[in-house]
């Protein structure tokens, strides 16, 4: 596999599971961008860059997942803070049901001899 | 350390080319997406930060193609459904009777057309309604009412190369759907906003609340986008922003305002520029030291 190949999916792979822990830190309390960016920076390789996590906040809330609303809260700048929303509670427990059996079955797939061989063919 | 401006040089840059990279979007998500990466910056970035902290703040949110392609990507899904309807519905070219009907239809839509004009003449623009705020909160908190000889305006300080901009309520009282498109840019007023200088990057939305109750609007809330259409009879709100730029002015001081926005909107199956003369007006104290 080619190091491109390798990063693309692994990309992908960042990308699916990151809609998820956002709304897994959302449904501990709300949280305002930076630090909703920190936070998620802090679980290692999770986030490539900083920035991609606005669009996909962005999507979610056009998906009905979260709502933001900007408050000023006396600062020198508002902050735009964000909150999980009803369907965002059912879209994570749905996600948190299924990862447990999804990942243990692409980790016992990834070990299996059989993958290494078609692995190392490629 | 590095100083304050050579700071501001590197955000500003950033944001600049963000901001070239974002035009594959449409407005509304563009404009929102380069608040959010503003906001991002001025909370990670406070002033006076070392060098190789907006370095490093720089480089953690990616590249603005980067950020682009993966904003991009997002629309894509959108965009998605409407291509394959296109691609199934292309339009067929055909002879004999058939160029004939298209002929016939072609005259009977000569006549709806004339039809449709004089109602688009004969249909009053959009009016202002009674309910404005300043668009962002910390101008909330700033803004200063004033009223000179019956002219009425709301001011705050202009903030050096951030997005500024009003709410304000609109009704269409016309029998016939209007649609707001954008702003109208002429040769008067490049940017739509009568009289105002140093802004850049004028943007206009819709929100998507319909009609108005009564109870005080919360515009936060509220999500806006262009190409909203306002039924007859119904109350809308138009959020106007721009990014604010008072240091391109040589003194860099005094005040910068209007009072009429110029808009460009669709009235059936035309466009026409509609002027909204706003009350009060909104203005920008320009006096900000722009030698830092």
């Amino acid at each position: 596999m080619s190091d491109m190949t390798e990063d693309r999916d692994l990309t992908e792979l960042r990308r699916g599971v990151l809609g998820p822990c956002v709304l897994a830190l959302l449904e501990e309390r709300t949280r305002f961008g930076l630090e909703l960016v920190r936070d998620l920076a802090s679980a290692d390789s999770l986030l490539t860059s900083d920035g991609t996590v606005y669009p996909l906040l962005n999507r979610m809330r056009d998906a009905g997942l979260v709502t933001s609303e900007w408050r000023d809260e006396l600062r020198e700048r508002p902050r735009r803070y964000y909150a999980i929303t009803a369907a965002g509670r059912r879209h994570l427990a749905a996600f948190r049901a299924e990862w447990p059996r999804f990942s243990a079955t692409v980790s016992e797939v990834l070990r299996s001899p059989a993958f290494a061989v078609v692995s190392d063919d490629r | 350390m590095s100083s304050v401006m050579e700071r501001d040089d590197r955000v500003r840059a950033y944001l600049s080319e963000l901001e070239r990279e974002l035009r594959v979007l449409p407005a509304p998500q563009a404009t929102e997406l380069m608040e959010q990466i503003s906001a991002h910056l001025d909370e990670a970035l406070p002033r006076g930060s070392a060098e190789e902290t907006v370095a490093a703040v720089l480089r953690r949110l990616g590249s603005p193609a980067k950020l682009a392609a993966e904003a991009k990507t997002t629309e894509r899904l959108d965009e998605e459904a409407p291509e394959i309807a296109r691609s199934r519905s292309p339009l067929r070219h055909r002879y004999g009777w058939r160029g004939w009907g298209a002929i016939a239809a072609g005259l009977a839509l000569g006549c709806v057309l004339t039809t449709l004009l004089g109602l688009y003449i004969a249909t009053p623009s959009l009016s202002i309604g009674g309910s404005s705020a300043w668009w962002y909160p910390q101008d909330q908190a700033r803004a200063v009412y004033s009223s000179t000889l019956g002219a009425a305006a709301t001011t705050v300080p202009a903030r050096r190369a951030q997005w500024q901009g009003f709410v304000v309520e609109v009704e269409n009282p016309s029998s016939s759907a209007q649609t707001v498109l954008g702003m109208a840019s002429s040769t008067d007023s490049p940017t739509g906003l009568v009289g105002m200088a140093n802004v850049t990057d004028v943007k206009v939305g819709v929100s998507t609340y319909s009609n108005y109750t009564g109870a005080a609007p919360n515009f936060q809330s509220m999500h806006f986008t262009t190409g909203q259409t306002i039924q007859p009879g119904q109350y809308r709100f138009i959020r106007v922003i721009w990014m604010t730029d008072p240091c391109s002015l040589a003194n860099g001081s005094g005040l910068t305002g209007t009072a009429q926005v110029n808009l460009e909107v669709q009235v059936g199956w035309f466009s026409r520029e509609e002027n909204l003369t706003l009350d009060p007006g909104w203005q920008l104290s320009l006096g900000l030291d722009c030698s830092g």
